[in-house]
């Protein structure tokens, strides 16, 4: 359990204490449990289903207007000329 | 043999729209962040729908490639943190449990050889990431512009059947050509076609370059990569698996990411986006309208023009050239001598100033028109060759040009024989020794064009040189 609550902080890029990573741990493992009851079923003559919906829509090729600069930037916290700012993408 | 394989990442940029949402695919040059909507800035609770002329696109590249193409279209969620990517999932396709690729296991030819086609995805482009400083390695931060963030992408994949920076280049240049011939990409655009490349050496791991923005820089990625691996293993050094981004200032390769195989990108299936069944009338309606593509057009420009098939391919590499040449046969029927002029000395000129044929200024008529003023004598081989460059890349008017340059041919006899008894009075030795050498025959009618400002009719000289000397 604790490998896996290491690679969930990993691929989620969180930091978590001692006492949290237990206690995550431990909601981690009911979580599982829970969707394990699935497992106690015969499903073997059910087909998967991956959507509840089976057809997706189409759209036309044609455009139509976008947000300004201002309402689309109306959330970013810290910008620059228009550039929302991000983190450094280069080193750890 | 090192073996390589690509990512070709190709934007649908003939597109009027993005990927799964309306706002334009038009996005260069525009203010940043003017271009986006709640779909592709990635807000919560926006619901994508899929372009239909993009799956019209994605089947017709699958048909130029010789794929299989899926039963359904169903879209997966690539999820990773970076700046580029506000919902930290690209909307992508997968292999696995309930999603496919959109297309698979084709196979593209070039020269004696065959390269597979892996697979054919659909997805989106990340927004654009500006460093700063200029470069990634010493900016303390990015700036994001979301303009081109969801423009609809294919992603192309080759098995590692590529042996050679060379077969690499051929490779590109044959996609990019079928691809404009579909009319999917115009592919001078800047960031138009982009590709990771997968190169491993002998007794090395595979290592993965990011991001290669031109055929160009992809041919000397490779190069660099085949000598950066091969010197690591001769001095004793491990290879290992990595991802590495290609600097094109510097020429180089540089590490990026260091835990490549610790990636996880936990794809599933995208619940916005139900599956969109591709019927088989559908296929069938695409197939009837597909455009002749590159391998069709050579055979036909053999029989249509009787030129050399290698002409024929050199011509059809670049669409627009290939539209050029058969827009200006229309006005001009001698195709051989036409396609000479094309292939050396046009192509030559648009070579040196490293532009692409659509970027030419000539029209057909003035190729037309300065191809008949040689015919007809009025101006001489070299004249054509040295007033081309003005035509190309001025869109200078032949009349025009030779009119004010003075530059037609001197067929007049007795002028002509006049500097002709000049120049072998001057150098009488080589005048001797061209009694029994063509070749300095040829030096006698270099001067005399020098003499006339290349105005001499060159044959017309040769005959007169030889006359006088009486052979």
């Amino acid at each position: 359990m604790s490998d896996l609550v290491d690679k969930l902080q990993r691929l989620s890029l969180i930091d978590l204490k001692e006492e949290e990573k237990e206690r995550i741990g431990r909601d981690v493992q009911k979580i599982l449990q829970f969707f394990n009851k699935i497992n106690e079923l015969d499903l073997s003559n059910v087909e998967p289903l991956f959507h509840p919906i089976s057809q997706g829509k189409l759209r036309k090729d044609v455009a139509q207007s976008s947000l300004t600069q201002g309402e689309a930037l109306s959330n970013v916290k810290r910008k620059e000329n228009g550039f929302i700012v991000g983190p450094s993408t280069y080193g750890d | 043999m090192p073996k390589i394989g690509l990512e070709v990442h190709v934007h649908l940029n003939t597109l009027k729209t993005k990927l799964f949402c309306s706002c334009s695919s038009d996005y260069i040059n525009k203010d940043p962040n003017t271009n986006t909507c709640p779909v592709c800035l990635g807000l919560p609770g926006a619901i994508p729908v899929l372009n239909e002329k993009a799956l019209t696109y994605a089947i017709m590249v699958a048909l130029a490639l010789n794929c299989e193409i899926a039963p359904a279209l169903v879209f997966s969620r690539k999820h990773y943190f970076y700046p580029d990517m506000s919902k930290n999932y690209q909307i992508s396709q997968y292999d696995g449990p309930g999603s496919m690729a959109v297309a698979k296991s084709g196979v593209l030819e070039i020269t004696n050889k065959k390269i597979r086609i892996r697979r054919i995805n659909i997805e989106e482009d990340p927004a654009k990431i500006i460093y700063p400083t200029g470069s990634m390695l010493t900016s303390k931060y990015t700036l994001l512009d979301y303009n081109r963030s969801g423009i609809g992408l294919l992603e192309i994949v080759t098995e590692p059947d590529i042996e050679s920076p060379k077969e690499a280049r051929e490779f590109l240049e044959k996609l990019r050509s079928i691809l404009e011939h579909l009319g999917v990409c115009n592919c001078d655009m800047e960031g138009a076609m982009r590709a990771d490349v997968n190169v491993s050496v002998e007794g090395g791991e595979r290592v993965e370059v990011k991001n290669v923005g031109s055929i160009k820089d992809v041919e000397n990625a490779i190069k660099y990569e085949i000598a950066r691996q091969k010197a690591a293993i001769i001095q004793g050094l491990k290879v290992e698996r990595e991802t590495r981004h290609w600097d094109s200032e510097r020429g180089i390769s540089v590490p990026t990411r260091t835990k490549e195989t610790d990636e996880d990108y936990r794809y599933f299936p995208d619940p916005d986006l139900p599956p969109y069944p591709i019927s088989k009338d559908l296929i069938k309606k695409i197939t009837a309208e597909m455009p002749e593509l590159p391998d069709a057009r050579v055979k036909r420009l053999v029989e249509q023009y009787g030129i050399s098939r290698k002409e024929a391919s050199i011509l059809v590499m670049d669409k627009a050239l290939a539209d050029f040449y058969e827009n200006t046969a229309k006005l001009y029927k001698d195709y051989k001598k036409l396609a000479n002029l094309i292939l050396n000395d046009y192509l030559r000129w648009l070579n040196d100033k490293n532009i692409r044929a659509s970027e030419s200024r000539a029209t057909p008529e003035a190729i037309a028109k300065l191809l008949s003023l040689l015919d007809k004598g009025v101006i001489t081989i070299k004249i054509v060759k040295e007033v081309l460059p003005e035509i190309v890349l001025k869109g200078a008017d032949p009349d025009q040009l030779i009119k004010e340059s003075q530059l037609t041919a001197i067929r007049d006899l007795e002028y002509l024989e006049k500097v002709v008894e000049e120049v072998i009075k001057e150098d009488k030795d080589a005048a001797e020794a061209a009694k029994n050498d063509p070749k300095v025959i040829n030096f006698l009618v270099g001067k005399v064009m020098k003499r006339t400002g290349k105005r001499a009719d060159p044959q017309l000289t040769n005959e007169l040189i030889r006359k006088k000397l009486g052979v």
